[in-house]
């Protein structure tokens, strides 16, 4: 059982909030048990309590001290999972739904929750042009909040390019895990999808979520239009979106199409999901690849 | 090639800048999208070249349609000679006016302007294509409707048409009636406008065959009447005005001699006729015309003495001569011939007269017999002073040779029954009275009262004289016969005035107490004598005694038409029913002591011309000026029914008469009218053309030409081919234009739509 911190979860209480009703209203509705088997890795001794089993008494410490210490342990989680969020400009786009990060956000803190409350290491990794921070996988009760912590504080921001900054990570992931990535996703589609290939030669699992607002997939533009780059400040384009909205289309929809074609060709699992949809779509994705792993 | 458009118009091009200004306008309004997805944007350099070209295309077409739209409602036009050439000239109506004044009959250069004219129209039609409509009218007094030839069973003026079938043109033209009087050419242009108005095509042509003559085209009068009509209706700049010169140059004064109208002395139908005219002389000296011929009713009656060169004085020589004619209608014609036959004139011969169109005049006579019934109030037949002076005077002649025709019958009041305003009061069977004189008849029984009522009502005529009977009878007059208004009686007695014994002062200062008939303009056809300009003492009839009648209420339809010199009433009229009457404020025989029959000698002219004026028997209703009316009325029984029409050029017409009077409307061309009635009776009309034109024959000048011009946007060409090219025959491009306009349109809309479809 997943033990929070009141005073924590009154700070973080927003997304935990969020987290925590997204997941336990989605496993109620499954009525299936996400426990999974755990290990016996000690972590730390307590006093004991009536009511404690005996059998987990510490008996050697109590020849040390004469005191009753129950041990307690660790449980060793079957997976190694990193939430990579993408948190550049491009990612600050909100239509009518909310921002892509605020969506990337919810679906990354129920993830959190979901696999902390499987006993799995949850890692967090965010970054625009280059990283910003980098929380190392646990799978501890406190660690919920120092991730939901690191994500509350960022904000989109800045220039993406994404295939560099994948690739960097790449070298420092030595441990083989799966990596959630949330992104947009928008790159050169070559560069990024070599970098998602260094993840699989790494033998990462690479499940990615692209993130997309409606608005970026239908275009629905009809007045002349100035179009502010949210990644270079001071780049504008003035535009009659009726004349450009068949171009565009095509463009985003070879994009879309090459990448998921490219992705699943490499066996990264890829999932669009639209900000106009529910967050817990994300998570019965996600459950439903676990099923099967 | 010439091109032409409304400049005003072309402000309007002004609105090509909308569509660029349209564009600019939505570049300022835009909306500002934060946009993550950039890279999309990026679009590739042929797609960014390829909606370069169609917002530019689409721009210039948007332009490119207001500047045709604004080019279009300028109403172009363009003159291109080769078009003419290929057959790309539109169909055009044109109006061929020929001159029908008496000029165009000028034979100097052998042929006349007349012939010329109708040469020069049928080689003008000729020319025309397929498809042109034509019409011919020809200018004399009236505007005469040549072609499409009127119709020949209305007796109503038949209104001028446009018609495509041109090759009946030649046989209208064959059948020109010949030129005579003097004609109004403004009028005739006004024609031509009305008839172009009711077709709606661009290139429409007026053009007037004319003999060049300044006087009825550039002359003072004409030019205030063309500035009349520019105001009353301003030409279609596209309405070519053309002005054809038939005789280019010819002497400036030919000679002409004129034979004036002819009138009756007396304006009266009298058995014994005397008719009066006048030789007009321009150019060289009198000397006595070849002949001077009269024609009765067709066929030759003698020879009139060519007047001596003693009589000729102001340019003129008065003409006079009489004839004795039997009852009917009659046609009396005065030809004069200045010139000898071509074959016998000898060498060197001068011509003296170079305009035949004015050497004929006609006048009808109506001679008939005048029925009248007298009525003396008096209960014994009268002797010497009542009726039957008024008897004597109107059967008086003027010798053995000139039998009256008036058949009167004279009665007493107390003889007087209904059924003699219906018998005949002479030996013939149509003298049915159509006057009754009542001479100071004191009282009418109920019988008379209604039988003389119904006589006025159904048409015939009374003459009341008043004298000392009436003034016994005052209130019934002004109470039964006048009843308000309601009855015949023209207006009520007011009392008796004057002395019948009272004397002339030997005092020359002294006024005299009587009263006289004042000289006068009057206007009324019977009182000619008491004009100023006649010379005859009728307004030195004395009258000591005289009735003082009322003066008429304005809206009653009586009418003083001549006064005493106190300015009372003398005579007053006023029509009844059909019929009329004249009341005289005094006797008009011997009583109450008046000179008239003793002293004035036109005493019984006076009594004549209100006697013919009362039976309508004047010569006016026969001889009419063009564009009048005749009338037909007989004076017997006869009925109506089926009649014929000769008019003086043309088929006869065949028509039916209804009713009496019959009126015949169509009497524009001068000339004689001949008319047999149902019973097959022939009386003749005259509509005598006027005689001014052939006074001053001067031609034109180029200052007088342009001086019209400058009134009315005439040009002046002869060349038939040259008035087909135009410059009034341009092209209309708005048909083009609107074309082009809808082609554009839809280039327009397919081009948005495939834009549209592209999004």
């Amino acid at each position: 059982m997943i033990r929070f911190d009141p005073t924590s979860l009154a700070r973080y209480g927003r997304l935990l909030l969020v987290a925590r009703n997204l997941v336990e209203g989605f496993l109620t509705g499954m009525h299936k048990s996400p426990y999974k088997g755990y290990s016996v890795e000690f972590a730390e001794h307590r006093q004991y309590y009536p009511g404690d089993e005996i059998r987990h008494i510490d008996w050697r410490a109590f020849g040390k001290t004469d005191r009753y210490y129950v041990k307690e342990y660790e449980e060793e989680t079957n997976l190694r999972a990193h939430l990579i969020v993408d948190a550049s400009g491009s990612m600050a786009y909100s239509g009518k739904h909310g921002s892509k990060f605020q969506y990337a956000q919810y679906v990354a803190a129920s993830l959190a929750y979901l696999m902390l409350h499987q006993r799995d290491a949850v890692g967090l990794v965010t970054h625009d042009t280059r990283l910003r921070q980098k929380i190392q996988p646990k799978a501890s009760s406190k660690h919920l909040i120092h991730l939901l912590h690191t994500l509350e504080r960022t904000e989109p921001g800045g220039e993406t390019s994404l295939a560099s900054v994948w690739h960097d990570l790449a070298a420092q992931l030595k441990r083989r895990a799966m990596l959630i990535i949330l992104s947009d996703c928008f790159d050169e589609i070559g560069p990024l999808l070599r970098a998602l290939y260094h993840f699989r030669h790494n033998n990462h699992e690479v499940v990615l979520f692209h993130v997309l607002a409606p608005e970026e997939m239908e275009f629905p533009f009809r007045k002349w239009t100035q179009f502010r780059n949210l990644e270079v400040t001071g780049h504008k384009l003035l535009v009659d979106p009726q004349r450009l909205r068949k171009e565009y289309l095509n463009n985003f929809e070879t994009f879309c199409t090459d990448l998921r074609d490219n992705v699943r060709r490499m066996q990264v699992d890829y999932y669009l999901l639209r900000t106009d949809e529910p967050v817990d779509r994300a998570l019965g994705l996600y459950l439903n690849r676990r099923l099967h792993l | 090639m010439a091109f032409g458009l409304n400049l005003l118009m072309l402000f309007g091009l002004a609105a090509v800048a909308i569509p660029p200004i349209i564009h600019l306008l939505n570049r300022r309004r835009y909306d500002v999208v934060h946009w993550g997805a950039m890279q999309f944007l990026k679009i590739s350099e042929a797609t960014r070249r390829r909606l370069l070209i169609e917002e530019l295309l689409l721009m210039a077409m948007r332009m490119l349609l207001i500047a045709v739209l604004v080019i279009g409602l300028a109403s172009p036009w363009i003159l291109l000679s080769f078009l003419d050439r290929l057959g790309m000239q539109e169909n055009r109506d044109v109006v061929i006016i020929i001159d029908g004044s008496a000029s165009m009959s000028l034979r100097e250069a052998g042929t006349s302007p007349h012939q010329q004219a109708q040469e020069w129209a049928r080689d003008f039609i000729g020319k025309l294509r397929p498809g042109d409509s034509v019409a011919i009218l020809q200018a004399q007094q009236q505007v005469i409707p040549v072609f499409p030839s009127p119709s020949i069973d209305s007796s109503t003026n038949a209104t001028p048409t446009l018609t495509h079938a041109l090759e009946n043109a030649d046989a209208a033209l064959s059948e020109l009636p010949p030129p005579a009087g003097s004609c109004d050419m403004p009028l005739a242009v006004d024609s031509a406008y009305q008839i172009l108005a009711a077709s709606h095509r661009p290139h429409q042509d007026v053009i007037i065959l004319t003999d060049g003559q300044r006087k009825g085209f550039a002359d003072e009068s004409t030019k205030s009447r063309w500035r009349r009509l520019r105001q009353k209706a301003e030409p279609s700049e596209h309405t070519g005005l053309w002005v054809v010169n038939l005789q280019g140059e010819r002497t400036a004064a030919p000679a002409n001699w004129i034979l004036g109208s002819v009138h009756s002395g007396r304006a009266l139908a009298l058995q014994r006729t005397s008719l009066e005219s006048a030789l007009r002389l321009h150019g060289e000296a009198y000397e006595p015309p070849h002949s001077l011929r009269v024609e009765l009713d067709g066929a030759p009656a003698g020879n009139l003495p060519a007047p001596s060169p003693g009589d000729f004085r102001n340019g003129q020589i008065p003409l006079g001569f009489a004839k004795s004619l039997s009852p009917g209608s009659h046609l009396l014609s005065l030809i004069v011939e200045p010139d000898p036959p071509p074959e016998q004139r000898p060498q060197g011969y001068v011509i003296r007269d170079q305009v035949p169109a004015d050497n004929r005049q006609d006048f009808a006579v109506m001679v008939r017999l005048l029925p009248v019934l007298l009525v003396d109030g008096g209960n014994q037949k009268p002797d010497k002073r009542g009726a039957d002076l008024l008897q004597t005077a109107l059967t008086s002649t003027t010798g053995p040779d000139d039998p009256t025709l008036v058949r009167p019958r004279l009665v007493t009041l107390n003889d007087f029954v209904p059924s003699m305003l219906t018998e005949p009061t002479g030996p013939e069977p149509d003298t049915k009275p159509r006057v009754v004189i009542f001479c100071d008849v004191p009282e009418l029984t109920d019988q008379q009262e209604q039988a003389v009522t119904q006589f006025i009502d159904g048409g015939g005529h009374m003459l009341v004289t008043l004298g000392e009977r009436a003034h016994r009878n005052k209130d019934y007059y002004n109470q039964r016969l006048y009843r308000r208004g309601e009855g015949w009686l023209p207006i009520t007695l007011d009392d008796v005035q004057g002395d019948e014994f009272s004397v002339v002062s030997s005092d020359p200062a002294a006024r005299d107490p009587a009263v006289h008939p004042r000289r006068s303009n009057y206007t009324h056809p019977a009182l000619g004598l008491l004009r100023p300009e006649s010379l005859v003492d009728l307004d030195r009839a004395r009258f000591p005694r005289w009735w003082k009648l009322d003066e008429p209420p304005a809206a009653s339809g009586a009418a003083v038409i001549a006064r005493f010199d106190n300015d009372q009433p003398f005579l007053v009229e006023r029509a009844f029913g059909k019929g009329g009457v004249i009341l005289s404020a005094v006797p008009l025989d011997e009583s109450w002591r008046t000179n008239l029959h003793r002293s004035i000698t036109a005493a019984t002219p006076f009594l004549h011309e209100l006697f013919y004026h009362l039976i309508g028997a004047r010569s006016a209703a026969f001889n009419l000026v063009p564009g009048r009316p005749l009338a037909y009325e007989p004076f017997d029984d006869e009925a109506p029914g089926s009649l014929t029409i000769q008019p003086p050029h043309g088929p006869k017409k065949d028509l039916v008469a209804d009713h009496w009077p019959f009126i015949y409307s169509d009497t524009r061309v001068a000339g004689v009218y001949r008319l047999t009635s149902p019973a097959g009776k022939t009386v003749y009309y005259v509509v005598q053309p006027d005689t001014d034109d052939g006074d001053d024959l001067t031609p034109a000048s180029d200052q007088d030409r342009k001086s019209v011009a400058d009134i009315m946007p005439f040009a002046y060409s002869e060349d038939a081919q040259a008035i087909l090219r135009g410059p009034g025959q341009p092209l209309q491009l708005w048909w083009w234009i609107l074309v082009g306009f809808i082609a554009l349109l839809c280039f327009e809309v397919w081009l948005t739509r495939r834009i549209a479809m592209n999004r």
